[in-house]
């Protein structure tokens, strides 16, 4: 049986550090029941004791405001699970007193605990020196100072906890209540501080700083009201620029190594429904879950840069004013950018923000954002339905254009924030109340974990769903299937291969019969079906059909409009053979499908409709019920169906068809 | 005079809270209860929200939750 010992302490103390310090890559994650805060344990190596480490989240009381702020209380009690052995209790020794507000009632617990004294030198700096003996004394258990950064006094540290295990000593604090109304009433907060005051009386020694404090340099420019703001477009625009610039060419080679590894493996296999699952469902499903990990990789990268660094919090200060006109806070800035390269890693960046109902209504409006994966249906339809025009010399219309799709999620999130926040709204405003911590240099290892766990978590938990509902939707294509068409292709396969007909020709064929299998499968049936619906967009049983068959990814709409008009895949997109295909494509009264109207409701209803089950599978996951998904999927569907309408109803007034 | 009236680079000393609001027993939880210590240190550039250093380390809040806070100069 493991010993299991809990590391607690405020947040910005260097606590992920050191737990990533003594516990090395050996690491287990998981949620605890009924919140969304997540734990991590792992192996501490302990001279005599095999111990695990769980790492409790940063908290600045032990009085629960909040279901999710109840852990760290409900874990020390024993009642999520047995109940650990020992607390290990980080302190900032440069900001001691808060700390030891929190220590105060860590203590009243009565665990056995071994305070870790971290960022001594940060305190030094600060003109703070604290006597651990000394301390130590006051409290009446062992305090190890240690830099997690640079790993030092760990050993000491490993040494002190293993005989507090050995003598088991129970911590002993104020006495204070820690649970129930009293535990934060004004009383038991100033009796707690007074305690915390009297702890430090004979350790600590204040002597006056020498010069501005570093972080205080920086926060001049980086916080002022035009540099800051300055400094932070600039930030974010690289960030920004970099998931496109970086992730874009792993992507193309993921997608490619996908497709040629499927080719290569599936070769052997004889023509047939078994080779098309594998091809078309699974590896095509494998690699739509793929090529989501490299935006994922290269935003978490940043974010946990900015975040270890204590920039974050610097951002959502001067974001704060704008974001809290949506009842939001400047914390939910990053994510909605974020989401403008992609939802799925904005919504999982929304665990940065600490008030559950902001982080609900954050993950709920970031799909209106227009993710990369708008852009191919918004240039096809620019491509072959809007003219190049100068308006007033100066702008392109189709930029313009572009623009105005771009701008549109944005807009309409507004509102919707705003409903949203307010309907959530039960009693008190939320606070924005947060540390803007010292600066400091990120710690390489703590950023490598945070990009590796937020990957892998992605892959095990939404990849499954999405793979799932990508085979499905594959099936639904493929099925039913007529013998008599086949053994029709057949025959003229063959009849092609013994008259030696270029390689072409046999091509086209196989791209007729992808087609024809298409108009008649389910997903058809499906179109027919729900047509009506799409009537007021311009749409036909067509294009109702491609929009089903988007539900996986919106991105697949180009490729399954050239499927259906037999225009070869997306491949053949790009090359102009879609366009011509779309442009010769009649109704059956022999007008021409598409025109400017059409395309102009196709792009609205993909620029706000909730095509994308990575996105719905990554909510659900989230915010731990499939019933938030379901709620993203019906309100941005309706607004995408009434934005569309619109669109195609005030196109054909304005005489534009 | 409410810490959200003090002038950026202003100190003062906490007189007392309005405790009606669970805002007031958070701030006390942070640090700022009757006699600590107090400077405002700028403004974030559309006015909102402070950045206050309290004790020996700096605190964001909005000019709503300063309000709660009655300072002495």
């Amino acid at each position: 049986m493991k010993t299991t010992i809990a590391l607690a302490g405020n947040p910005n103390v260097g606590k992920t550090t050191l737990f990533n310090a003594l516990t090395g890559l050996n690491q287990r994650t998981g949620n605890y029941p009924g919140v969304t805060v997540s734990w991590h344990a792992g192996a501490w190596p302990l001279p005599d004791v095999e111990a695990e480490l769980l790492d409790l989240p940063g908290s600045y009381s032990i009085a629960a405001h909040s279901p999710d702020e109840a852990v760290v209380q409900r874990v020390l009690a024993g009642e999520d699970g047995p109940r650990p052995a020992a607390l290990l209790a980080i302190v900032d020794a440069s900001n001691p007193e808060r700390n030891l507000y929190f220590l105060s009632q860590l203590m009243d617990l009565g665990l056995p605990t071994v305070v870790a004294l971290n960022m001594v030198d940060v305190a030094r700096e600060h003109g703070l020196a604290i006597d651990a003996a000394k301390l130590a004394k006051a409290l009446g258990c062992r305090v190890v100072p240690v830099q997690a950064n640079k790993r030092e006094g760990l050993d000491a540290l490993a040494a002190a906890m293993q005989a507090a295990l050995a003598d088991a000593q129970p911590a002993r604090g104020p006495g204070l209540p820690t649970t129930g109304p009293a535990a934060a009433t004004p009383d038991t907060i100033r009796r707690r501080y007074g305690w915390a005051r009297q702890m430090l009386v004979d350790a600590i020694t204040r002597s006056a700083p020498g010069g501005p404090r570093f972080s205080d340099r920086v926060d001049r420019i980086l916080t002022h009201k035009v540099w800051g703001l300055l400094a932070m477009v600039l930030l974010m625009g690289a960030v920004f620029q970099s998931i496109y610039a970086w992730s874009q060419p792993i992507m193309d080679l993921m997608d490619f190594g996908v497709h040629w590894l499927g080719a290569w493996a599936l070769r052997p296999l004889p023509e047939g429904l078994l080779k098309e699952l594998l091809g078309d469902g699974l590896i095509a499903g494998a690699g739509s879950v793929l090529v989501f990990v490299p935006q994922i990789a290269v935003l978490f990268f940043f974010i946990a840069i900015l975040e270890d660094c204590g920039y974050m919090a610097r951002s959502a200060f001067l974001m704060d004013r704008l974001f809290a006109k949506l009842g939001l806070s400047g914390r939910s800035f990053i994510p909605l950018l974020s989401s403008f390269a992609c939802a799925v890693p904005g919504i999982l960046s929304t665990r940065t923000i600490a008030d559950r109902k902001e982080r609900l209504t954050a993950m709920l409006v970031a799909p209106l954002m227009s993710c990369s994966a708008r852009l191919p249906i918004y240039t096809i339809m620019i491509a072959c339905f809007v003219p190049g025009r100068m308006l007033l010399g100066l702008v392109d219309q189709r930029a313009l254009l572009l623009f105005a799709l771009y701008s549109l999620g944005l807009i309409l999130a507004i509102p919707v924030a705003f409903l949203l926040k307010r309907s959530m709204q039960a009693g008190a405003a939320p606070l924005f109340l947060i540390e803007l911590p010292g600066y400091k240099w990120p710690d390489w290892r703590t950023v490598g974990r945070r990009v590796y766990e937020q990957c892998r978590e992605f892959l095990t938990n939404a990849g499954t769903i999405i793979l799932a509902v990508s085979i499905v939707v594959w099936a639904l294509g493929a099925f039913p299937r007529s013998a008599a068409q086949r053994a029709g292709f057949s025959a003229r396969r063959a009849a092609l291969v013994q008259s030696a007909a270029p390689e072409p020709q046999v091509q086209a064929l196989d791209a007729a019969e992808r087609s024809d299998r298409l108009n008649h499968s389910y997903l058809a049936t499906a179109g027919r079906g729900i047509e009506p619906v799409f009537r007021p967009l311009g749409w036909d049983w067509r294009i109702s059909m491609a929009a089903l068959a988007s539900f996986p990814a919106r991105e697949v709409v180009v490729g399954t409009l050239g499927t259906i008009f037999n225009a070869g895949g997306a491949e053949q997109a790009e090359g102009g053979r879609l366009r011509d295909a779309l442009k010769g494509v009649k109704r059956d009264d022999g007008q021409p499908l598409f025109n400017l109207a059409v395309a102009l409701s196709l792009m609205v209803f993909f620029a706000l409709c909730a095509q994308c089950a990575s996105t719905l599978a990554v909510i659900t996951r989230e915010s731990g019920t499939w019933k938030w998904a379901a709620f993203t999927f019906a309100y941005m569907t309706v607004l995408a169906w009434v934005g569309a309408a619109l669109a195609y109803h005030l196109a054909l007034w304005m005489g534009l068809a | 005079m409410t810490l959200d009236k003090l002038r950026d680079g202003q100190s003062g000393v906490v007189h007392s809270l309005r405790l009606d609001t669970s805002a007031g027993v958070r701030l006390m939880e942070m640090g700022l209860f009757e006699g600590s210590q107090v400077t405002v240190l700028r403004r974030a550039p559309m006015g909102d929200p402070l950045e206050v250093q309290v004790g020996d380390y700096r605190l964001s809040l909005r000019k709503d939750e300063a309000a709660l806070v009655r300072i002495q100069l």
